[in-house]
């Protein structure tokens, strides 16, 4: 029987919907900025840094997590108003952000964040870290002194990454964005490099959990796919992940401690900017 | 053709269309707008009037203009955090200008999480002061998303109050012009004013027929009926105003609030 192209369309019709929908549902309409250069063959190696850091240029991050896999980071005794009474107390240099994991919102509740800026006259950004759910979203809660005029980022099916932009002032003045997202795959490092690979080689520092062991796989998958970068890892003795620290390579993560204030454990991250 | 293959052609050209029909996508949202009235005067700058209206409605997104935060004049309140937490919402403070020790501006409140904010500052020549607009992504449960701006436009001219529109229009849709958007809030535009004649050109007024905004009951013997307020949506099809409720709240706000619940339906794809 020959068909006619109306018929073959009529009867391919359902197909090319699917098709369509799948396409159309593919992360790329939520704010990427695409780009990020790929290492066209050999491995990148991140050229070396001055031993001795410029102290006007440090700043640090404060990132508390379990590197855990399920529980959201206040529960249990893990309380909110210890994470303020930190960030209160916290003797300067004082951090630009104030991470939290697993600060999760909640409908009609909000998220925990909000109430430790309240606490320091501070301002609160959520950042998800998984589709919207009916009651309830996995995310992290981000609180800093500086207020941000943006928040970049992706919502898709495969990946969630937002980044909280702020101006500070270094030895110079200069924009930040910290991203943060939690790896599970290497498909994923690949879908935030292609979304945000031109904030990753200029000025977007992503602190980001990633699964322990894909933490390998993360690596060379860097190494082979991208440039322009600094990366370093850390992370506990039997913990689900570990924490990530990925910055352009005019910065350097000049060291991660593993703290603990209270009951909240942390981890102290301080960086430095080059001019 | 034979009448079984013309049956048979039909059934499947009914069931793409079925398909279609059933696959497009939509999605629904309520929205708020509410000028407090620099920072929220008539009441003393306290916050919890205003988060008791809006719990009462719930929301999605709450468009704010003239919040204070942290003045003088409020106690040095952290007004929309305390209206955030009370109401269990996300709060994003779009700061305009220095204000008495603090800031002054717009503000949105979401039900939801958003991935995504912006905030431009707007400084017209010759206007008494800066104004910001913020717009936010939100990913509504299912993972459809929508992006909601509050504005608060220049009210010097009717130029002004154009050239201010022309900012916050080239700067969202620079964006992107597809997402389903909403603009909201203080126009400081009567209907039928040439600036809202332009926002025509890329927007649809959803509020139209709905009735006047301004001012409140208290004050209609001293000032004029207008509608100052408004929600306005792109793209300029797919959208329908499942119900939008004027609020006149005298003890509030000079401005009337918006309650509105409109649903965008996605072209066909």
């Amino acid at each position: 029987m020959k068909r006619t192209i109306k018929q073959l369309l009529a009867v391919q019709w359902p197909v090319l919907l699917l098709v369509a929908t799948l396409v159309g549902c593919t992360p790329d309409d939520n704010g990427g900025t695409g780009g990020g250069g790929n290492n066209n063959g050999g491995e990148y190696v991140a050229p070396e840094v001055p031993e001795t850091p410029v102290i006007t240029n440090l700043f640090r991050v404060d990132f508390f997590s379990t590197l855990g896999a399920d529980e959201p980071f206040f529960s249990g005794l893990r309380d909110a108003g210890l994470a303020s009474q930190f960030v209160g107390n916290q003797a300067s240099p004082k951090s630009i952000f104030y991470l939290f994991d697993r600060c999760d919102f909640e409908v009609g509740k909000g998220t925990a964040a909000v109430k430790i800026a309240y606490d320091n006259k501070a301002n609160a950004y959520f950042l998800p870290s998984e589709t919207t759910g009916e009651h309830y979203t996995k995310g992290t809660g981000v609180v800093s002194r500086y207020k941000s005029s943006s928040i970049v980022g992706v919502a898709g099916d495969n990946l969630h990454l937002s980044g909280v932009s702020v101006s500070i002032g270094l030895s110079k003045p200069t924009t930040i964005t910290l991203f943060n997202a939690t790896f599970d795959t290497t498909e994923q490092v690949a879908a935030a490099v292609e979304a945000f690979g031109v904030e990753l080689q200029s000025d977007g520092v992503l602190l980001a959990k990633v699964a322990t062991d894909k933490k390998g796989d993360v690596e060379e998958w860097l190494k082979k796919n991208f440039s322009g970068y600094r990366v370093e890892f850390a992370g506990s003795e039997g913990t689900a992940y570990d924490l990530m620290v990925l910055c352009p390579v005019m910065y350097v993560c000049r060291s991660i401690e593993e703290l603990k204030s209270i009951n909240l454990p942390y981890w102290k991250v301080t960086m430095e900017k080059f001019f | 053709m034979s009448m079984k293959k013309r049956v048979l052609t039909l059934a499947i050209v009914l069931l793409g269309t079925v398909l279609t029909v059933s696959a497009q996508r939509s999605v629904s949202l309520r929205v708020m707008s509410m000028n407090i009235k620099e920072g929220g005067r008539y009441c003393g700058f306290l916050s919890a009037p205003y988060a008791e209206l809006i719990a009462q409605y719930e929301p999605d997104v709450v468009c704010l203009q003239e919040v204070d935060q942290m003045t003088t004049r409020n106690g040095g309140r952290d007004w929309l955090n305390e209206v955030a937490m009370a109401t269990g919402m996300m709060p994003y403070f779009c700061h305009s200008m220095n204000y008495q020790g603090g800031g002054f501006g717009t503000a949105l409140l979401s039900r939801w999480p958003f991935y995504k904010m912006t905030k431009i500052v707007t400084d017209l020549a010759g206007a008494r002061e800066k104004r910001a607009s913020g717009w936010i992504y939100v990913q509504l449960p299912g993972g459809e998303c929508v992006r909601v701006a509050t504005t608060h436009l220049a009210l010097e001219s009717a130029q002004m109050t154009i050239q201010h529109l022309a900012d916050v229009n080239k700067n969202i849709f620079a964006e992107g012009d597809t997402i389903p958007t909403l603009l909201v809030g203080d126009f400081n535009a009567n209907e039928g004013s040439d600036p809202i004649s332009y926002a025509a050109n890329r927007w649809k007024d959803l509020g139209k027929g709905y009735g006047n905004t301004y001012p409140t009951s208290r004050q209609e013997i001293t000032y004029a009926a207008q509608r100052l307020d408004y929600v306005m949506a792109s793209p300029k099809t797919g959208w329908t105003v499942e119900s939008y409720t004027i609020l006149d709240c005298p003890d509030l706000s000079d401005h009337r609030f918006i309650v509105a619940d409109l649903t965008y339906t996605f072209p066909n794809e």
